[in-house]
């Protein structure tokens, strides 16, 4: 179907696995948007984690390198001690600048990157996680015109991420994971 | 406080610096390069962009200051361990096989981390004799940071030590520094010999004659036509045999220069200059 998106960008910490598995491997082969996951690792280990995932999803699951191109129907996760950017021209770009709250991926600047490329074009969604960051990004993603959704805190193992989204703004939706899938499955 | 710089607003800053200092920073890429102009913008209580212009315009010593505050702070020491343990145990040790004395050039620092780095691995290695290092920046600012006391933050220490025991187990990298208050002030004695250069590689010329290029995490901050004429010049910088080392997550494989150069370590990004 015709869907009014051009890209998914989630943000996470490591804690959110297993609910990104079961998000990414109810997407279909077919899917027509990128999805770009940010999610909260350990910096020093720099493989792993794709291939984990890869396991997982019906989709391919990459690491981009800087200035790679973006593809419809490909998972995208954020390298490890790399910030990484969605610049204009539909490319990534990758950054080793300082931590954002005490992050590198930064979930805030990814959500803030591809809110400013994709404008009202974009779904960002926050899942569990234990650390602020990502609030801040899913802001500028509504200021975007963007549509914005959290995890339901009620089902999060660790909520602070998806509670610090409801403070500081209003959240368009507040979805359990098999909402979040179905969602997702709709508009891709 | 200033949010976000619109693309005009950008363009404007890229081309006051350009007319005002010859240096052009339109192949940046620019996320990043309007996320450290807003950093210098609000760190310094700027009132606007066209403030920020001006001032920039008017007065030299605050655009170098710009250029030192605004270059990225790019790293930790021994980022990727892996990478400084491979250069340490292979491909060192067969430069220094065939060239006995070599020519190492660390391009564009925006701050001392990778020049520490090599100086401890050199000096653990015993190779700081054979071994002449030369540092280049756009920043004065930062180039000084090599001649005096380079401090950190004790926070900032804490990734480097990390890296640092994955690097070696043998010694300890508090060997290396002194604490004071919340400052870890690292030995400037590692960096005797040192030489730096003010000098810009996205529009000078190459330097010639040297046979191990640093340039890890330094591309990703300019957008890709650029990357590909600075490689050019790297290449040029480099004696055929030479090694060109890359961050991991960069990419040269579409760049002309790749067809003359032999990958590695697909891993760390370390290639050679082919005899061609």
């Amino acid at each position: 179907m015709m869907s009014n998106y051009k890209a998914v960008i989630i943000g996470g910490s490591a804690g959110s696995f297993q609910v990104i598995t079961r998000i990414i491997s109810s997407l279909p082969t077919n899917y027509s948007l990128p999805v770009f996951l940010c999610l909260h690792r350990l910096k020093h280990i720099r493989s792993g984690f794709v291939e984990a995932l890869s396991i997982k999803s019906s989709l391919p699951v990459i690491e981009p390198d800087d200035k790679d191109s973006i593809k419809s129907g490909v998972v995208y996760l954020a390298p490890a001690n790399y910030h990484m950017y969605i610049e204009l021209g539909n490319r990534f770009s990758l950054s080793t600048e300082e931590p954002v709250n005490h992050s590198r991926p930064s979930i805030d600047l990814s959500f803030m990157s591809a809110a400013y490329n994709y404008k009202r074009k974009l779904v960002g969604i926050i899942l569990s996680g234990a650390n602020k960051d990502g609030a801040v990004g899913l802001k500028k993603v509504k200021e975007n015109g963007g549509l914005t959704i959290v995890q339901d805190p009620a089902e999060c193992q660790v909520p602070t991420m998806p509670n610090a989204c409801l403070q500081i703004m209003n959240v368009d939706h507040k979805y359990s994971t098999t909402e979040i899938v179905r969602f997702l499955n709709k508009i891709g | 406080m200033i949010h976000d710089i619109g693309i005009v607003d950008t363009k404007k800053i890229i081309a006051a610096i350009n007319d005002t200092y010859n240096i052009d920073f339109s192949g940046y890429a620019l996320t990043s390069f309007k996320r450290r102009i807003l950093k210098v913008i609000n760190e310094n209580n700027y009132s606007s962009v066209a403030d920020f212009i001006n001032r920039v315009e008017t007065e030299p010593k605050l655009f170098e200051k710009f250029l030192s505050e605004g270059l990225v702070d790019t790293t930790e020491m021994f980022r990727d361990p892996s990478f400084w343990r491979d250069l340490r145990d292979v491909y060192l040790p067969e430069l220094i096989k065939v060239h006995s004395n070599i020519k190492v050039l660390i391009p564009g620092i925006s701050s001392a981390d990778d020049v520490y780095s090599l100086m401890i691995l050199l000096k653990e290695s015993n190779l700081q004799d054979k071994v002449k290092v030369l540092a280049t920046s756009l920043s004065q600012l930062r180039l000084d940071d090599l001649d005096g006391k380079m401090s950190y933050d004790v926070r900032k220490m804490e990734n480097s030590e990390g890296n640092y025991k994955r690097f070696t187990e043998d010694t300890e990298i508090s060997n290396y520094y002194t604490t004071e208050s919340n400052k870890v002030i690292m030995d400037s004695t590692l960096l005797k010999g040192v030489e730096t250069k003010k000098h810009n590689f996205v529009q000078d010329d190459p330097i010639p004659g040297h046979h191990l290029i640093l340039y890890r995490n330094r591309m990703i901050y300019l957008n890709a036509t650029t990357q590909d004429r600075v490689c050019q010049t790297l290449f040029d910088s480099l004696v055929v045999g030479g090694i060109f080392c890359i961050g991991s997550k960069e990419n040269i494989d579409g760049s002309p220069i790749s067809r003359k150069l032999t990958c590695l370590n697909p891993l760390e990004k370390i290639y050679k200059k082919r005899n061609v």
